[in-house]
């Protein structure tokens, strides 16, 4: 318990001093695609900016939606990517679920989708 | 029986060479300090480090911002160069590196950098200790369970990918010792390796499944039993062919000619009882062949990692990783499962990597006759302030020669008016560019 206890401490403390530094670095994220998935190197973010980096180790071209589930929300779209071409991007993050997709035609269906949480 | 030991003078010169063979260089006077231990203690020192400190600046890419390992690539690639520039224990990162081209897996067939990090790791984890250990754990690593198709690897639809290597690759060499039998009934006890996939976050809980396994009798190196993959990796090591086969391909990486028959003989002796390292790599580097034999060419990332200590310099741009790839090593993506070809380190297109190499790593050192000190109108003090700003490596009087040379014909024209200001810092550059790329500076 004592131990915990210093952790936190600890934690707090840090909290304080990347506040005390500025803003901190922002969240990042790698979504990497292959035939026929994609894979997320986090399952979940806070929310807020964001840099998310699609990398393509998959043998054919692929792209990627992003688009939170929620009513009249925006899709984020990252273009086509042929083999080892990645694309980072910069996003804002709201609290919810958003779904990760590839749109080229039936690569979704195929497996190349997945979901990230915001919270 | 021992090994030999060197008993030449043991001076900066010899010091130097030992921290780039076993290691990533020396910092400033770091060479000068190791000499003053004498032989043993130096090589003691390398092989015995304390705990790990990290000397140095915090790596950072571009912006400034912390490295992401797991989730930007090229990351990987920094996160490692930086543990190279900044680590107390030099002989531990660098036998990581042997490993890591010793069982050479590439994130282009794993996809997954925390996976790659994670057998990395490993890697570090055993980097002196037992090739036992290291050889079993490996096998069940996940990267290395994708990267040579150990998970598809069933008692119904057996592979043959990782048993092939383990023998070829790994502990034995190229039909060294086993036949084409041999490698089909190392498959079977193999088996057995499996992931769940979870959409989304890709392979996860890799684990023993019994089910998969084939638990049937299998005759390997002519020895019958209802093998499975510790088997597989014991009978192996135990292998007649093994020990020879390990001594050579370890004294390889520190040595560039292959050691006499007495030498083999005893390291493989030392390497035999237990399968430890440690003492197999403290006789290699007490060896004479190693202070007075060849130069050897420095990899591309002891090259980088070893300027940058030279320098001062910590990791501060993601530059470091196109540039690896194009000075022919990118970590974490080995060209094959053979690993490098070390006979490629100074082609023509990864010397052009090198080249690139050394003028982004001396770039925010440039001198110019706008800022920072005057650079005097002099060839001596040129080439003396080159070698001081990368640490005072040793080189050849001749090369020093040719340095001044080339420092005295470019000032030549420049005695009086605007040149003689602006000349200076300008061959200061350019004679630091050379004195980095120069046989002397390339090879250890
Ligand atoms: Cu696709």
């Amino acid at each position: 318990m004592r131990a915990l206890a210093l952790l936190l401490a600890l934690a707090a403390a840090g909290a304080l001093l990347g506040a005390a530094q500025g803003a901190p670095a922002p969240q990042r994220m790698q979504v990497t695609e292959d035939e026929w998935s994609l894979a997320l190197s986090r399952q979940r973010l806070r929310p807020g900016i964001a840099l998310i980096e699609v990398f393509n180790l998959g043998q054919d071209a692929h792209d990627l939606v992003l688009q939170r589930r929620a009513p009249g929300a925006r899709a984020v779209r990252v273009p086509r990517l042929d083999y080892f071409q990645r694309r980072t991007i910069r996003v804002r993050l709201a609290a919810g679920t958003y779904a990760l997709w590839c749109s080229l035609p039936r690569h979704r269906e195929r497996g190349m989708s997945a979901t990230l949480r915001v919270r | 029986m021992a090994t030999p030991a060197y008993t030449g003078p043991f001076g900066k010169a010899q010091a130097e060479r030992l921290l780039w063979r076993a290691g990533f260089g020396p910092r400033p006077g770091e060479a000068a300090r190791l000499a003053k231990l004498g032989l043993d203690e130096a090589v003691r020192s390398l092989v015995r480090p304390g705990p790990e400190k990290l000397v140095g600046p915090e790596p950072k890419e571009d912006r400034g911002r912390p490295l992401a390992p797991v989730d930007a690539y090229g990351h990987d690639h920094l996160w490692w160069l930086d543990r190279m520039v900044r680590t107390s224990r030099p002989l531990v990162e660098r036998m990581t590196l042997v490993w890591h081209d010793w069982f050479a897996t590439s994130n282009a067939g794993v996809g997954s950098q925390r996976l790659m990090l994670q057998q990395n790791a490993l890697l570090r984890r055993h980097a002196l200790g037992s090739f036992r250990e290291l050889l079993l754990a490996l096998t069940v690593d996940p990267a290395m369970l994708l990267w040579l198709s150990g998970t598809e690897n069933t008692r119904r639809s057996p592979n043959e990918n990782y048993a092939r290597e383990l023998m070829e690759l790994f502990t034995l060499g190229e039909g060294n010792g086993y036949t084409e039998r041999d490698v089909r009934e190392q498959a079977r006890a193999l088996t057995g390796w499996r992931y769940t996939w979870r959409r989304g976050a890709g392979a996860v809980d890799f684990r023993f499944d019994r089910e998969r396994h084939d638990p049937g009798m299998k005759v390997i190196f002519g020895r019958r039993g209802t093998f499975d993959w510790r088997d597989a990796c014991n009978l192996c090591l135990q292998h007649p062919r093994h020990p020879r086969f390990l001594v050579e391909k370890l004294w390889g990486a520190f040595v560039p000619v292959p050691p006499d028959e007495a030498t083999r003989a005893e390291l493989e002796r030392l390497y035999r009882t237990d399968y430890r390292v440690r003492p197999v790599l403290e006789a290699i580097l007490r060896h004479p062949a190693l202070y007075t034999g060849p130069r050897m060419v420095k990899p591309p990332a002891v090259y980088l990692a070893g300027l940058l200590r030279g320098l001062g310099r910590g990791v501060d741009t993601a530059s470091w990783v196109w540039l690896g790839g194009m000075a022919g090593q990118r970590l974490f993506y080995p060209p094959d499962v053979a690993g490098w070809d070390d006979g490629r380190w100074l082609d023509t297109a990864t010397f052009r990597g090198r080249w690139a190499v050394a003028n982004y790593a001396l770039s925010p050192y440039s001198l110019s006759d706008r800022r920072g000190p005057t650079v005097p109108n002099d060839p001596e003090a040129i080439v003396a302030g080159a070698l001081r700003v990368v640490g005072e490596p040793t080189i050849r009087p001749e090369t020093r020669e040719l340095l001044l040379r080339f420092a005295r014909s470019s000032l030549a024209g420049a005695r009086t008016g605007w040149k003689a200001k602006a000349y200076p810092p300008l061959v200061a550059n350019a004679v630091r560019q050379l004195l980095v790329t120069s046989p002397d500076y390339q090879t250890c």
